[in-house]
């Protein structure tokens, strides 16, 4: 229990940390958000007059005190751009970035974990260098190129699936593809790794002297351990994707929160970029709260740590 | 019974197709990000006004020659002093939501405008209305130069003249809204206006649906059933789309991109079909006054006669035309026989050593950093390399880039983009080149350029009504700039737009994106 009121409390700090320096993002800005709103032609009464209704004359502490009390409150503040309340905007672009993320995973996994245990149970061989020559391809291609490649051969070229765009399944695979082939040559990478390492362990070779099949033993006893390091990478790295896929989304009109993001940033859209940042934060460090507790469910000796 | 002949069933279906192919399309477009607002008051950027435009209406308009005519208003006067304006509006106009247009909501739509709570970034064209600095400075609510004595006619008065006041009574943000209607939370998400179409559909970052306003008070218009813009696709994707027949138009509502734009115009099936117009704009070299070694003229002109900008129109795929002057040659009132200063640059390194500088000195030159911006910089950190200006590129991201380039004391020399509010040269020299646009921060002066002859041309400008000789006093003011050089202009960037060939009906209009009205699309 101790543990776990400690865990809490860290994850807390760390999202305080983050909150914190998300308020000092608003200052750091080198551009004035009055006049943004205003227009480069506003006199200066009216940037004034812009300045004190955003509350931005108060002293640093109760605009401070006012931010945090309004995320406790469901409230991130509003766009400059748009004047859309921050919170509700991003929420209404997670279910796409969500499904985009979960497509994601999918290819994580499919192409990930196979190239992985092939490489992991046979290193050095021609399947494990093809693997790796791939693995090291899908790490190395920038996203934007093969997102453009993906879409020019497959939306374009060859009219298979849309060029683009939001709606279907059909839409999800290419932008699926293009977030999912670097992170699975990724995990292809690790799982080699481990599992080639546990498959050199004693336990393994005790397995196979206790006559159990090729397949039992990975399956029961080497997948297993070499999953785990996978595992935990799997949940940080969906809580990364919560966040938005910004190139990604941007390439393939996908209207997540990435796309949002790259929108506000463009336009320095200082709320909005605060908001997405205190989100992203948000979910990693929630994810990250809830992997520790399932680590130490799984691995009883990691529960005093 | 007699068998119908062949002629007859020819007749029968030439009529049926041509009714099948009268009936009323949507036009398809594409854009990256949402439109950043609806509300006509606070459209600032290009998608935002295009939309706008569909959406709302003004008392008056620009023509296809950028003249203004009657919208709302049947008819106007202009007392003598030029500062009275009275319109009479027209009969029957109704809102979308079936409200008949009232000289209250046209009250209502400037009243808002200047309250500070609304932060339209227009407002300030409108501080010549009796009592607009009051409401502008939040004292009041109500502005007493705006009356209204029936429900036809509007009463504005001006505490001084101002000869462009009908131009800016014809910008978005002077667009009539229903009275009340700002006050309604989400305006800006569902509009309500007098304009061709009415918004149908919003869904954030996928699609912008407008359809046909049925109560449109100009008869037989819009031609079009509905606009479609589909949202998200970056420069790229909207090409692709635009070729394989998914869009009907590319370039109205933001630019084609310059990959984009060299393969289009390389393919002879495109190539004719390019729609070109040149913008009311103007890319300079801006240099600040106060900074040394710009604070003297000699360094100033030294450096407009070293810049090659044959050279930058090539980087920009062509798509612009070399500046002599800084006002654009399309705009009304420019002067047609303006020459600034020579490509020289013999003669602009004898200036320099003239100016205590005959080795050159080092200098950091700011720009966007955007790729056109980045490759404009080289271009001309080249051109002044060769009279031995040595200059470290700084760029930066635009909204980090504005900032900094009206801080005062801060930029040196950096590119600057002029681009037409409204198409007047009051809009370009009186902007940007008064002493009065100096400020400390955000000064819209980025060159802190002062000087006092030009400040009096300009003041004498601003309150002259009769066009030709305020025309002739704006040319004194380009002259006067171009021979003290605070800005070296560099080049008058080209709209291209490229339609499908069922698109009837588009020209590119010398102020709006899309003038949507009398388009047609047939497919």
């Amino acid at each position: 229990m101790g543990s776990l009121l400690r865990r809490l409390l860290l994850a807390l700090g760390v999202w305080l940390g983050v909150a914190t320096l998300t308020f000092a993002l608003m200052y750091l800005v080198p551009a004035d958000p009055a006049q943004t709103m205003a227009g480069a032609q506003a006199d200066p009464a009216t940037v004034a007059s812009i300045r004190a209704q955003l509350g931005l004359d108060d002293p640093l502490w109760v605009q401070y005190g006012r931010y945090l009390g309004g995320i406790l409150h469901g409230d991130f503040g509003r766009s400059f751009v748009t004047g859309d309340a921050v919170l509700p905007t991003i929420l209404s672009r997670l279910p796409a970035t969500l499904l985009l993320a979960l497509g994601a995973m999918v290819v994580y996994l499919l192409l990930g974990v196979s190239f992985g245990i092939i490489g992991g149970l046979k290193p050095g061989s021609a399947a494990d260098r093809v693997g790796i020559l791939i693995a090291v391809g899908g790490v190395s291609v920038p996203t934007f190129w093969l997102g453009l490649v993906l879409l020019y051969l497959f939306a374009y070229k060859t009219p298979l699936l849309p060029l683009g765009g939001y709606g279907s399944l059909w839409h999800l695979i290419l932008p699926a593809l293009t977030l999912g082939i670097g992170g699975a040559a990724y995990y292809a990478r690790l799982l080699r790794t481990s599992l080639a390492e546990v498959m050199a362990s004693d336990y393994i070779r005790t397995a196979r002297a206790k006559g159990l099949k090729e397949a039992q033993v990975v399956a029961r006893h080497a997948l297993r351990n070499a999953a785990l390091p996978v595992v935990t990478l799997f949940g940080l790295d969906f809580a990364h994707l919560l966040a938005g896929a910004v190139l990604t989304e941007s390439i393939f009109a996908w209207p997540g929160i990435g796309s949002n993001a790259m929108q506000a940033i463009a336009s320095l859209d200082v709320p909005m970029i605060m908001g997405t940042v205190l989100f992203a934060a948000t979910a990693i460090v929630t994810v990250n709260f809830v992997i520790d507790l399932a680590y130490g469910l799984l691995d009883p000796r990691l529960r005093g740590a | 019974m007699k068998k119908p002949s062949l002629a007859l069933i020819l007749a029968a279906w030439l009529l049926l197709s041509s009714a099948v192919q009268a009936k009323p399309q949507a036009l398809r477009l594409g854009l990256q990000d949402n439109p950043s607002t609806l509300d006509p008051a606070l459209a600032s950027n290009v998608p935002a006004i295009g939309v706008s435009h569909w959406l709302y209406n003004g008392l008056v308009t620009f023509d296809g020659s950028a003249r203004i005519v009657p919208e709302l208003a049947e008819r106007y006067t202009v007392s003598q002093d030029g500062k009275r304006y009275t319109f009479t509006l027209r009969k029957g106009v109704r809102f979308h939501d079936g409200r008949p247009l009232t000289s209250q909501d046209v009250r209502y739509s400037l009243a808002r405008l200047l309250r500070p709570e609304t932060k339209s970034p227009g407002a300030s064209f409108y501080r010549a209305i009796v009592g607009a600095p009051e409401a502008l400075d939040g004292k009041t609510q109500e502005v007493a130069g705006l009356k209204t004595p029936d429900a036809r006619t509007v009463v504005i008065a001006l505490s001084e003249p101002q000869p462009t006041f009908l131009q800016v009574l014809g910008l978005n943000y002077a667009a009539i809204v229903p009275a009340g209607a700002g006050e309604v939370e989400g305006f800006a998400k569902h509009p309500i206006g007098t304009g061709p179409f009415r918004l149908k559909e919003y869904v954030s970052g996928q699609r912008l649906v407008f359809e046909r306003n049925p109560h449109y008070f100009k008869p037989g218009l819009p031609k079009l059933a509905a606009i479609e813009v589909q949202l998200g696709l970056n420069e790229q994707v909207e090409a692709l789309r635009f070729e394989r027949g998914d869009l009907d138009a590319i370039g109205l509502l933001r630019a084609i991109g310059a990959a984009d734009y060299a393969r289009l115009a390389s393919n002879p099936a495109w190539r004719a079909r390019f729609l070109t117009k040149p913008d009311h704009a103007t890319y300079y070299v801006g240099m600040n006054n106060r900074l040394k070694p710009f604070d003297d003229p000699r360094v100033r002109r030294a450096v407009a006669m070293a810049i090659d900008k044959r050279r930058l129109v090539r980087l920009v795929n062509g798509r612009g035309v070399p500046a002599r002057g800084f006002l654009p040659p399309t705009l009304p009132g420019a002067n047609p026989q303006v020459q600034g200063h020579p490509y020289d640059p013999e003669r602009a390194r004898a200036l320099l050593a003239e100016a205590g500088y005959p080795q050159g000195f080092a200098t950091t030159y700011w720009c966007s950093n955007s790729q056109t911006a980045m490759k404009m910089a080289q271009s001309i950190q080249y051109d002044l390399s060769r009279i031995g200006i040595k200059a470290t590129l700084r760029p930066l991201a635009f909204p980090v880039f504005l900032s900094a380039v009206g801080r005062e004391g801060n930029v040196p020399i950096f590119t600057g983009n002029w681009s037409q509010d409204f198409p007047d040269p009051a809009n370009f020299l009186g902007t940007i080149f008064s002493s009065r646009a100096i400020r400390p921060v955000n000064s819209l002066d980025t060159t802190f350029f002062s000087d006092l002859a030009v400040d009096r041309l300009l003041d004498t400008a601003a309150r002259t009504m009769h066009e030709p000789e305020r025309f002739g006093l704006y040319r004194q003011v380009e002259d006067r700039v171009l021979d003290l050089a605070p800005v070296t202009p560099l080049f008058h960037p080209k709209r291209y737009a490229l339609a499908q060939p069922g698109v009837k009906g588009l020209e590119l209009h010398p102020v709006w994106p899309v003038d949507a009205e009398r388009l047609e699309v047939t497919r």
